[in-house]
């Protein structure tokens, strides 16, 4: 707009406005031909015509009629492209689904390598005043708890985890320093308690980036090992890692450290 | 050896097509410079905000917000072929794909009231697929406003320098590098306020001889914003404040009955016909943000005040734009016209009051960033006059005209570096300023929580 101001006389009012509603019918008409479902034609026709002619409309009052033509051919062209065209496919990467129990002996494990001779170990400690190790769990909304699903942590069982809130899916129990430190590498499990496979599901997913891998999670199926198949019941290979974490906090609330 | 007339007249006429020539040249570089420098500033940081670096991403990761404990170690995010976009945008790339036919109209999420963004994105996504092409899209918006911005400052404050300094407050804008490479509606958002404002004040809607044509077009275009971001209400608030003494009410009247029709046209369409589900978790905040303002005024006039008091002190205003920029702004304020003037507050009425309004329920920074045009160009008139004054003062009086122009560019720029400081170092890698940008965590609330 820092060029001269293209001042719309009367006279050329209709001729502005078909050239702002033209390419939208016949962006409409395109779309149609190619027998588009309806609900996707309805919302492409909703935006021809309350969206695009009022930019076209812009455009070329205040930079004139090529570039109000150009931007109508564009929007003609695109409309085309998605009516015939490939359009482009974009992988996104699961957030989350629930891994079953198939038997009384499925076990679920997740480990954590944490920096116990580190000086950042003791460091994190001086601030910390509460540790927690929280899950994902799929359970009914009635369960208040993580009952019917045994958790153990460095081969110690720990009561039941609580429910963060109405409605929540994590479930969290607050764990002490002696407990973490009680193995080499931290491991938690879980497993169902005989009889009651639907207690409560592990969730599993992206809680670290896709590219870090599954191998802080594995599956027993009753008889042997899944580490790249997070939920082997189900077709499919199912990576990530199960939402399974450790957080440390401060005084004031603050997360001091969380692992994954 | 003399020449002829005729060669004289000749050599002449060259030497005049020369000087043409080279005055055009000028003209067209001057035309297009802050095009140039513009998109060069606005590509850079586009390029540099992309994946794990955009500001929307790098803020939600547990390290940054200490008191959230919902997001995962990589933040608040989902991986598009691999790169993390903040989780919001997951709507638009559902709403994109159904208008690319690759999916139905349902489960599109609460962003169906602003599926303008995904609509625009389904038309550009088809070159460079779905994560680049939302990028280039609010990379042009960018420009875009800050173009528009560039037009304001010179229309408005009558200066170059200060043109130059409001666009380029606009093109490192740190609401627009946090958002950037961020696939949702609101920095087309905040690009969509500039761009109506400028045509605003380009149509001269709110200079007689108020044509109708003017403010048919000028409603429908803020009609169209409704499908991108709930801004289009400041704007026409923005309308009714500075235009309530200068235009027509049945101008007014009829633009805003235009303006509230036409948004409401959307979510009829795309719930009847369409059938989208059009769900409101979003706007229930808004509701809730309303509720406890009246339960507060219920409560009493300490009661009230008090919470008034902890909405003023909750850093939105300036997490969104800090000290220095306030500073500058508020000096811009003190030497601007009163026109400017006018035009400023009403403007900082319309978007700074629907933002305190909802910190009461979150204290975000970004809902206050619609006001950068207004706070940009205070803060734009007041470095150009601190360059002035500088460049005036006694001292600096008894120096060459040359000599005293550089200082006057040395001031500017000087200033321009102070006040886009905060964007460049959140582009470097501290990521504390976008965590403030992104949500304000007063000190009081360690307190409480302690």
């Amino acid at each position: 707009m820092s060029g001269k101001a293209v001042h719309t006389s009367p006279a050329t009012w209709p001729l502005v406005l078909v050239r702002s509603v033209g390419p939208s019918l016949v962006a409409a008409g395109v779309l149609a031909l190619t027998t588009p479902s309806w609900p996707q034609w309805a919302a492409h026709a909703f935006f021809l015509v309350l969206l695009v002619p009022v930019a076209i409309l812009t455009v070329d009052r205040v930079f004139g009629d090529r570039a109000a033509l150009t931007l109508g051919a564009a929007v003609v062209a695109l409309t085309g492209w998605i009516a015939v065209g490939p359009v482009p496919t974009t992988h996104v990467s699961p957030l989350g689904r629930s891994a079953v129990w198939v038997s009384d002996s499925a076990l679920v494990q997740h480990r954590w390598r944490l920096p116990l001779r580190s000086s950042a170990w003791p460091a994190a400690w001086k601030r910390t005043v509460l540790a927690i190790v929280r899950v994902r769990l799929d359970v009914p909304d009635t369960a208040q708890t993580t009952a019917g699903v045994r958790v153990v942590l460095n081969g110690v069982q720990l009561p039941a985890l609580d429910r963060e809130g109405r409605g929540e899916t994590w479930f969290r129990t607050p764990v002490t320093r002696g407990q973490l430190e009680a193995a080499p590498v931290t491991t938690v499990e879980f497993q169902p308690e005989p009889g009651n496979l639907t207690a409560g599901k592990m969730v599993w997913g992206y809680s670290y980036r896709p590219t870090a891998g599954a191998n802080a999670s594995r599956y027993f199926d009753g008889e042997r090992w899944h580490e790249a198949d997070l939920d082997p019941a189900t077709a499919g290979i199912q990576a990530g890692r199960y939402i399974v974490e450790l957080w440390l906090f401060d005084r004031y609330g603050r997360v001091v450290m969380t692992w994954y | 050896m003399g020449a002829t007339a005729s060669q004289v007249a000749e050599m002449a006429s060259a030497a005049t097509a020369v000087h043409r020539f080279h005055q055009a040249a000028r003209s067209r570089l001057r035309h297009w410079l802050p095009v140039l420098l513009f998109t060069v500033l606005v590509g850079a940081q586009s390029v540099a905000r992309t994946g794990d670096f955009g500001g929307f991403v790098d803020s939600t990761k547990p390290a940054r917000l200490t008191f959230q404990t919902f997001t995962t170690a990589d933040g608040y995010v989902i991986f598009w072929d691999g790169i993390p976009v903040n989780g919001d945008a997951m709507s638009f790339l559902y709403l994109t794909r159904f208008m690319q036919g690759q999916g139905g109209p349902g489960g599109t999420g609460i962003y169906d009231r602003r599926a303008g963004y995904s609509y625009l994105g389904a038309l550009t996504s088809l070159l460079m697929g779905h994560y680049r092409s939302f990028v280039a899209l609010n990379a042009l918006a960018w420009l875009a406003a800050a173009l528009a911005m560039y037009w304001l400052g010179g229309r408005l404050l009558g200066s170059r320098v200060a043109a130059w300094t409001a666009g380029t407050l606009t093109a490192t804008g740190h609401g627009f590098s946090f958002m950037v490479c961020t696939p949702v509606s609101t920095l087309l958002g905040f690009a969509s306020v500039a761009l109506v404002l400028a045509f605003v004040e380009w149509s001269g809607l709110l200079r007689p001889p108020f044509r109708w044509r003017d403010w048919l077009h000028t409603g429908w275009l803020i009609a169209a914003v409704s499908l991108i971001y709930p801004v289009y209400l400041a704007l026409l608030a923005f309308i009714w404040l500075y235009g309530l003494r200068r235009a027509p009410l049945t101008r007014l009247l009829g633009l805003s009955a235009l303006v509230l029709g036409l948004a409401q046209v959307w979510p009829l369409i795309g719930s009847m016909v369409v059938g989208m589900q059009f769900d409101t978790t979003n706007s229930a905040l808004l509701g809730e943000a309303l509720n406890s303002w009246w339960s507060a005024f219920l409560r009493g006039s300490s009661a009230f005040l008090n919470t008034l008091r902890s909405v003023l002190s909750a850093g939105t205003i300036y997490a969104a734009f800090p000290g220095a920029m306030l500073l500058a702004a508020a000096y811009g304020y003190v030497v601007a016209g009163k026109r400017v003037r006018r035009w400023v507050l009403a403007l900082c009425l319309a978007t700074l009051l629907a933002s305190l309004l909802f910190t009461i329920r979150f204290a975000i920074p970004r809902t206050a960033f619609f006001a950068y045009p207004a706070i940009y160009l205070l803060a734009a008139a007041g470095l150009t006059q601190a360059a002035q004054a500088m460049v005036n003062c006694r001292i600096t009086g008894r120096i060459a005209a040359r000599a005293r122009r550089a200082l006057s560019a040395g001031v500017v720029t000087c200033g321009l570096l102070v006040l886009v400081a905060p964007s460049v170092v959140a582009l470097v890698g501290y990521g504390g300023v976008d965590t403030s940008f992104h949500y304000w965590t007063p000190s009081w609330v360690l307190e409480a929580a302690g």
